[in-house]
């Protein structure tokens, strides 16, 4: 344990500590600014973004697809992440502030207790846009337009698909997100409002959106009722419904369940659709939506007149339609 | 040399107390036996009430789901023992197991390249915390809060926070196998209980863990290389930590970036269930197996009987209240 040695470790951590650091920028934009100076003409709007949780595979891909928008319409994104906490939500949401963006674009963590962070912003007098999570009903925040989907639709859409498919009903298993949050909570409200009383939910569990805890869930599920005692799956998102699949088909019970159904439209449920373990999926198109919010923001900024709302359509894919979403 | 194992001995605290009134006795034999008496007690409870609980296809289905938690848990002991804890074991599983989703479809049948690479990943971060912990002279908490942020960071970047899903043939057998009636990832998890199990109770090495974590000035005194020993140790909790990721991968044939969140905690949770104390020095492999079997056996019982989930973390905490109490009590 030499001086030596010492050193070399303070160097090891602070080394370490810069990789967090950068770890932790990395969702920003990389350079700093250096626009602006070129002319009032030619102004670049930098746009700050708070994404719920860009650790999410599908928001992951829908950053991407804003940055690329970005560059094409000339702003500049500021995108951070809430990462699942709204203390850090509104954290992200003062340092935007604080670096004096144009607008701001934010994805509300939570139908309620995220309406804070948003009157912050109205209150410094920045423009705000709501991107593809909602605020609870009846809230009164003053944004410029909100752009996304409405969550009960896609609850509702899964209902319709089995109430069309199994008219005389059936048992259901249920993989519910996290309960609270406000996707979860819609889509499951949207479900059970539409799906017909034939029907039975027999078990639900909570699987937290992973594939990992609806795969464990299922497992006991699958124990707990034998062959013929359940028809369909109904989870919350797709990564859920490929955990409650794979574990049905560990089980070699596959041909037992008429329906298992999930919600996004990622790749691998579209895989597993194809190989016959998902029947269906609602796909939300969230790439489309960030890419709509970065338009919708560009033209206020340029002085154009936005709309109060743009509602995005779910897409119901089945076998029948798969070919047109597969790469 | 002798001198030397007597010192050991002398470390791990009072000789064996030959006599003792029948009180001592009965506290001697709940201490020893109490968490075993305790898993017991669940199995016949959850057997009565809850239907399908005792079946063959239920218990193996029970063993394979513990057995990730499980592999993790084998390498947490030998940390906790030294009275140090590994935080990074979670990120670990995630970064481990992106190695081997994505090498693993690429490889095709050359089944050994990913496995040894995303084992290789765990030794590495090992290797970080050990450092900073032994070179450094960093707290294991804060060193391994480090290398949680990092590995997680590292997970998240190589595939730009995507998903990889679908595993050749071989991959997935690692997963979703069976040799005989018994899965795979059972066996993998019991061939490593059974060899910790030798490590930690038979060789010169083990003692030397329960000496770190009883005394580190003392061990030190009577010629041990404590900073070996805890290389040692990081490194061990690292491979364990990765080979569960590999079999959570083959398990979900794909890997998210985020796989593993959370695990450090259900880990700890499980090792000290099982009789290990926070403090070091205090600790077995057959305890830990036991701790992680009877999370999981509450987890898969309430499953069973349509517990909701609301009260499913409560449980758990519970019965965590109740061990550290067992384990108190028998050592005071």
């Amino acid at each position: 344990m030499g001086m030596r040695h010492k050193l070399a470790a303070a160097t090891a951590m602070l080394a370490a500590g810069a990789l967090t650091l950068t770890g932790c920028a990395g969702g920003s934009n990389a350079d700093g600014s250096t626009a602006g100076t070129s002319g009032a003409a030619s102004k670049t709007y930098n746009i700050g973004v708070v994404v719920l949780d860009l650790q999410d595979p599908d928001l992951a891909h829908m950053t991407d697809a804003m940055k690329k928008t970005a560059d094409e319409k000339g702003v500049k994104l500021n995108i951070t992440d809430s990462k699942k906490d709204v203390g850090s939500e509104l954290n992200q949401v003062e340092d935007l502030l604080t670096r004096q963006v144009d607008a701001v674009i934010m994805q509300p963590l939570d139908g309620e207790a995220s309406q804070n962070a948003a009157k912050r912003v109205i209150a410094a007098n920045i423009p705000l846009f709501i991107l593809s999570t909602e605020f609870a009903e009846g809230s009164n925040v003053g944004y410029k337009s909100y752009i996304g989907v409405d969550d009960t639709v896609a609850g509702e859409m899964q209902a319709e698909y089995l109430n069309k498919l199994l008219p005389n009903g059936g048992n259901i298993v249920f993989a519910a997100g996290i309960y609270g949050a406000s996707w979860t909570d819609r889509r499951k409200s949207g479900f059970d409002k539409t799906i017909n009383k034939n029907f039975k939910i027999v078990a639900e569990f909570q699987a937290k959106g992973s594939r990992d805890e609806a795969k464990r869930n299922m497992e006991d599920t699958l124990q707990r009722f034998p062959s013929g005692k359940i028809d369909a799956v109904v989870a919350n998102n797709d990564e859920m419904a490929i955990g409650a699949a794979s574990a049905i088909s560990d089980a070699g019970r596959t041909a037992e369940f008429k329906a298992v159904v999930g919600v996004d439209g990622t790749d691998p449920a579209l895989k597993d659709i194809k190989a016959g373990t998902m029947t269906a999926t609602v796909r939300q198109d969230s790439a489309g939506q960030g890419v709509k919010a970065v338009e919708v923001v560009t033209d206020f900024l340029k002085g154009g007149n936005v709309e109060n709302r743009y509602t995005l359509p779910f897409t119901l894919i089945t076998k029948d339609n798969l070919s047109d979403f597969l790469k | 040399m002798s001198l030397m194992t007597q010192n050991i001995k002398a470390l791990l605290g009072p000789a064996d107390l030959k006599q003792g009134s029948a009180a001592t006795k009965v506290k001697r034999f709940v201490g020893d036996y109490g968490i075993l008496i305790f898993f017991a007690l669940i199995v016949i409870f959850l057997a009565v009430a809850a239907p399908n609980f005792l079946t063959l296809n239920n218990l193996v289905n029970v063993v394979r789901q513990s057995s990730i938690i499980g592999l993790i848990a084998l390498g947490m002991t030998f940390i906790m023992i030294t009275a140090g804890i590994d935080l990074s074991v979670g990120s670990v599983v995630g970064l481990a197991g992106m190695t081997f989703a994505l090498l693993a479809p690429a490889s095709g049948g050359a089944f050994w390249l990913p496995l040894i690479v995303g084992l290789g990943v765990g030794l590495l971060v090992g290797f970080l915390s050990a450092a900073m912990v032994v070179w450094g002279g960093i707290l294991p908490f804060l060193a391994t809060l480090a290398t949680m942020a990092i590995a997680r960071t590292a997970a998240l970047v190589i595939t730009d926070g995507q998903v990889v899903s679908g595993l050749s043939g071989p991959a997935e057998w690692l997963g979703s196998g069976f040799i005989g009636p018994i899965p795979v990832p059972v066996i993998i998890f019991l061939l490593a209980a059974l060899l910790c199990e030798f490590v930690l109770s038979r060789t010169k090495f083990g003692s030397h863990v329960y000496a770190v974590g009883g005394n580190e000035e003392s061990a030190k005194k009577v010629g041990i290389s404590t900073g070996r020993v805890l290389f040692m140790v990081y490194l061990i909790g690292g491979v364990t930590a990765a080979l569960g990721g590999l079999v959570l991968t083959a398990r979900l044939d794909g890997a998210a970036p985020v796989a593993g969140t959370g695990y450090e905690l259900q880990v700890i949770a499980a090792v000290v269930i099982g009789g290990t104390s926070l403090f070091g020095g205090v600790g077995t492999i057959r305890g830990t197996v036991i701790g992680v079997l009877l999370l999981g056996v509450v987890m898969n019982g309430m499953n069973l009987m349509g517990v909701s989930s609301y009260y499913q973390q409560g449980v758990q905490g519970i019965i965590l209240v109740l061990a550290v109490l067992l384990n108190r009590w028998k050592s005071d």
